[in-house]
């Protein structure tokens, strides 16, 4: 038989039968027969047209008359089997699911997808903000009782916080506060460590005896510090313990040297445990009482059972009233004791990653309802399209408990899959978190939160089972026969309402998001290109440490190496790394400011800036060339002013106006350290600087030749060249150990990545949101043609009606895209009037960036409506290029 | 047991064929001998029902016309032996008495 319409419609007829006949032990000997059969009916009726439905006509009602037949038998052989019955008929079902599915396998496909995303994002980000800000840090007992105890300064620049305590206040506060079940003190510091030969830089803390105990923590082997111990223990994370020594047992009576000090491991703790912080620490020391009472120290406590923080806040700050801190330490008298759990920053403040964190979860807890919406719109979409299918099943005789399962099993396995391929959503997206923007911070346990994952997944299981169950309920009420026909006509009015409403809000959430993401994008590329007086991403910093002189092996030797490196740089310019500049400075941005008084001749005292000061730099030669600081005014300080030890100043451009408004700056003397320390003349004026961050009001900003005061020690070595990366600064620092002997570890860091802490929320932020609220784009977009190629589908009758009756294929097209653009436009604009009535909540989270800033929201708009339009554009063409003749031949 | 008119033709071709008593031989024979032509699904409706009732049973079987594949072959059981018999019975002893036209 040659025919193809033949072909095709024996084809169609097979796949029909198939659906709706049980493997029975002998369906493909009927197959066969009847196959027979119809080709020698069809051979005697020739260019009959031998369509699907001609052919279907032919069988019934015999066939049907089989299939009920076959369907009893094998219930009847099921029953027979007892126990086996329910595993063969889950089998069953799960077959018949397949092939249910992969009879609509783009529907399938989406709906998988879109469960992947909203559960694999919502465990990820669960499980991010849960050790940012809802569990407390690991290994913590009842961290909610733990509160940090800080200083808060008001002056001119407004309110600023410092969480270091002078020695004095602090011991005083850990030890008479009655609102305190106890308290701990402690310092971080990064120092070399020396693993018996192998010598790599540790971030340290140094603690007091009750530190571990306040905590609650458990060591993982060995025992913690206690109060009692002498001053040559150590203690080390698990992760050091396992690099250095292999096992955390190995590591239990070694010998290591931590900078000037060296200890024997007596414990090492708990992965993931990082005290009350959220940045990893490697290693914890006692604290050296001798060298402690001339440095500023960090201070928690536990709060008592019956206590509250403002009792222990009051407590503390009539402690803090009474001690004298001490003769460098006059400057905490001003503050007021505050306190804050340990969620929030060292400073008392809410960490920005902790707010961020809450947004993120709240856009994903978005994700997660758009996710749900969107399958709920598939789903239902599905549900109208079969109804049809369950008819037929029904005309066939299959039971109603049957036909549900039927449903449920094909739910639950779209559900199953879309758990399936959440994993690995869930694992990569927590795994960038984790790695790419939070890299600093210690993580206890896997990637994702497995408790977490299980719960999201019942609760969409859940919600699949229920939407699975609807075509069943709805086939309850259906009238066979009415049914049959009407289930081709097309949705009903509420319910395709229903659907508008609800792709409707899907865009609505994804454009809330997108805004969102694009404020954050837009904040993070404004700090970006924040002119902060230095070029930082241009700019490495090299620290040359070497363990002599951490045990106090002499200054000097260290300046000089510094020196040699300098100049060995120097000679080598050019070589392999073109336009190299070298430079050294005692005191540099972003990393250590240091504060000295400085006393002008016949001013009383010299007026405060709001950005603090005065910060004194200690440069080389070249220095304002290789950090990319410009000279508004005179000279920079040269190589002569540093070997010569001259004593000349470069200002700031706001020190000048502030010291000198009158007259010019240029020649004027500058005391620097106190109204008898040394005349030092001004002889440049150089652009602000910006000395702590991004955000920062001007201060008072001094440069000295190197050398000239013995106060400015620990310089730091400056390379400016264009390139950059891990291996440029491996090789820096090889080019440097090379030239430089009695060098034992080499720290080479661009300078920018010292402001990475402050900008990392941003980053956080706008990679984020961008990535999430692009998913739910996605999602959305996905629902939006979902849905419209179901529409279209249903109204292939309609569409056929209107083309026979003269409507063009434009026209048709027209009709398609303005629903799904009418969709979209409302979408997008409830959208942003949510996200600016939320503007209250958003405005702080953003770096000058305005909530209605009017080219994200151009930009994002005008996005959202081309992508709305592109997702309705495939399903109008397919409503275009209905065949009216075609469409209202094959629908009865 | 009463056996409808083709279920009763069903069961005695099966007899008549013995081990060529797949579906299609049950078919064909019906339309050449006795001029009845059944639609496919009827048939195997048919030997389905008569199996279910214990009149027939079947085996799978390799067919010689097909180069092995599997058909199912009936065979006439106790029960649908007594069934045909009953029924012919019954027709005869209806017969008994009427005078040939």
């Amino acid at each position: 038989m040659s025919d193809p319409t033949w072909h095709r419609g024996r084809g169609r007829l097979r796949r029909w039968l198939a659906a709706w006949l049980p493997d029975t032990d002998w369906s493909d000997e009927f197959f066969e027969e009847l196959d027979r059969d119809l080709a020698r009916r069809a051979a005697t009726k020739p260019g009959l047209g031998l369509t699907f439905w001609y052919l279907r006509q032919l069988l019934s009602p015999s066939t049907i008359g089989f299939v009920r037949a076959s369907r009893a038998r094998q219930q009847a052989r099921w029953h027979a089997m007892g126990h086996a019955r329910l595993a063969t008929g889950l089998l069953q079902d799960l077959r018949q699911a397949c092939r249910g599915l992969a009879r609509d396998p783009w529907m399938a496909v989406l709906v998988v997808m879109t469960l992947a995303v909203g559960i694999g994002s919502v465990a990820a980000m669960v499980g991010l903000g849960q050790r940012l800000f809802l569990s407390g840090p690991p290994h913590v007992v009842a961290s909610e009782r733990v509160q940090r105890v800080f200083l808060t300064f008001d002056d001119a620049g407004g309110r600023r916080t410092s969480a270091w305590l002078p020695f004095n206040t602090a011991v005083a506060i850990r030890d008479s506060v009655d609102g305190f079940d106890g308290a701990a003190m402690y310092r971080r510091a990064e120092e070399l460590a020396d693993f018996g030969g192998r010598v790599r830089q540790v971030s340290m803390n140094a603690v007091d005896g009750h530190y571990f105990a306040v905590l609650g923590a458990q060591a993982a082997a060995g025992r913690f510090i206690a109060d009692d111990d002498a001053t040559d223990v150590l203690v080390l994370s698990e992760r050091v313990a396992v690099e250095e020594f292999g096992s955390e047992t190995a590591a239990l009576g070694q010998t290591v040297r931590l900078g000037e000090y060296i200890g024997n491991v007596i414990g090492v703790a708990p992965a993931g445990f990082a005290g009350p912080d959220l940045d990893r620490v490697d290693a914890w020391r006692p604290l050296d009482v001798g060298a402690a009472t001339g440095r500023n120290w960090w201070l928690f406590g536990r709060l008592a059972p019956t206590s509250e923080t403002t009792r222990a806040t009051a407590e503390a700050q009539a402690i803090h009233e009474a001690v004298d801190p001490g003769q460098f330490f006059q400057w905490a008298r001003k503050g007021r004791v505050g306190m804050a759990g340990v969620h929030d920053d060292p400073t008392g403040e809410r960490a920005a990653e902790t707010s961020i964190a809450a947004l993120l979860l709240g856009v994903v807890a978005l994700v997660l309802v758009i996710s749900w919406v969107n399958v709920l719109n598939l789903l239902f979409a599905r549900v109208a399209r079969r109804q049809g299918e369950v008819l037929v099943r029904l005309a066939l005789g299959i039971g109603r408990w049957r036909l549900a399962r039927l449903m449920l099993t094909e739910s639950l396995l779209l559900s199953l899959l879309g758990g399936l391929a959440s994993l690995p959503v869930a694992y990569g997206e927590g795994a960038l978190v984790r790695n790419v923007l939070l890299p600093g911070v210690a993580w206890e346990s896997a990637a994702i939160d497995t408790n977490l994952m299980l719960v999201t997944f019942l609760a969409v299981l859940i919600s699949g089972v229920l939407l699975g169950l609807l075509p069943a309920r709805h086939a309850h009420r259906a009238d066979l026969s009415g049914g049959l026909s009407e289930a081709r006509q097309g949705p009903s009015g509420s319910r395709a309402r229903l659907q508008t409403v609800l792709v409707t809000s899907q865009i609505m959430l994804s454009a809330a998001m997108l805004l969102c993401a694009g404020l954050f994008v837009k904040s993070f590329w404004t700090m970006r290109v924040t002119d902060l007086g230095v070029d930082a991403s241009v700019v490495h910093v090299a620290n040359l440490r070497s363990l002599d002189a951490a045990l106090g092996g002499g200054g000097d030797d260290e300046e000089a190496r510094y020196v040699q490196a300098l100049n060995a740089l120097r000679r080598t310019q050019g070589g392999g790394d073109g336009g190299r500049e070298v430079a050294l400075a005692v005191g540099l941005p972003f990393i250590t400011n240091f504060s000295m008084s400085v006393h002008v001749d016949g001013v009383e005292e010299i007026p405060q800036l709001h950005g603090g000061g005065p910060f004194i730099s200690a440069v080389s030669g070249g220095y304002f060339e290789v950090i990319g600081t410009e000279i508004v005014r005179g000279e920079g300080i040269s190589e002569s002013d540093v070997a010569t030890g001259a004593r000349v100043t470069v200002i700031g451009e706001s020190t000048a106006r502030t010291l000198w408004p009158a007259s010019d700056p240029i020649g004027q003397c500058a005391r620097i350290g106190g109204p008898e320390a040394a005349c030092y003349r001004v002889v440049g004026i150089a652009e602000d600087v910006n000395r702590q961050g991004y955000r920062e009001p001007p201060s008072l900003q001094f440069y000295l030749p190197i050398g000239s005061s013995r106060a400015f020690r620990g310089p730091s070595l400056l390379v400016r060249s264009t390139r950059s990366g891990g291996a440029y600064e491996s090789a820096l620092a090889a080019e440097i150990s090379s030239a430089v002997a009695g060098i034992d570890f080499i720290e080479v860091r661009r300078l920018d990545t010292f402001l990475d802490p402050e900008i990392r929320p941003w980053k956080l932020g706008a990679v984020m949101l961008t990535m999430v609220s692009a998913l739910a784009m996605v999602m959305s977009l996905a629902g939006v043609f979902g849905v419209l190629s179901y529409v279209v589908a249903q109204r292939r009758r309609e569409i056929g009606v209107r083309m026979a009756l003269g409507a063009t294929s434009r026209s048709i097209r027209g009709i398609v895209l303005r629903k799904g653009l009418v969709s979209g436009l409302v979408g997008v604009f409830l959208g942003f009037a949510a996200v600016l009535a939320g503007s209250r909540a958003l405005a702080p989270l953003l770096f000058e960036t305005g909530v209605a800033d009017p080219l994200v929201m151009t930009t994002t708009g005008i996005g959202l409506v081309m992508a709305a339009v592109l997702a309705c554009l495939l399903p109008a063409t397919q409503a275009a290029r209905v065949d009216p003749v075609t469409s209202l031949r094959a629908e009865p | 047991m009463s056996l409808g008119d083709l279920q009763n033709l069903t069961i005695l071709a099966v007899a008549q064929l013995g081990p060529e008593a797949v579906a299609r031989q049950v078919r064909e024979l019906l339309a050449q001998r006795v001029g009845r032509e059944v639609a496919v699904p009827t048939i195997f409706v048919t030997l389905t029902r008569l199996e279910d009732q214990g009149l027939l049973k079947s085996v799978e079987g390799d067919h010689p016309e097909r180069g092995g594949r599997r058909r199912r072959i009936f065979s006439v059981t106790e029960k649908g032996w007594a069934a045909v018999q009953a029924t012919r019975a019954a027709s005869e002893r209806l017969w008994e008495g009427i005078a040939p036209q």
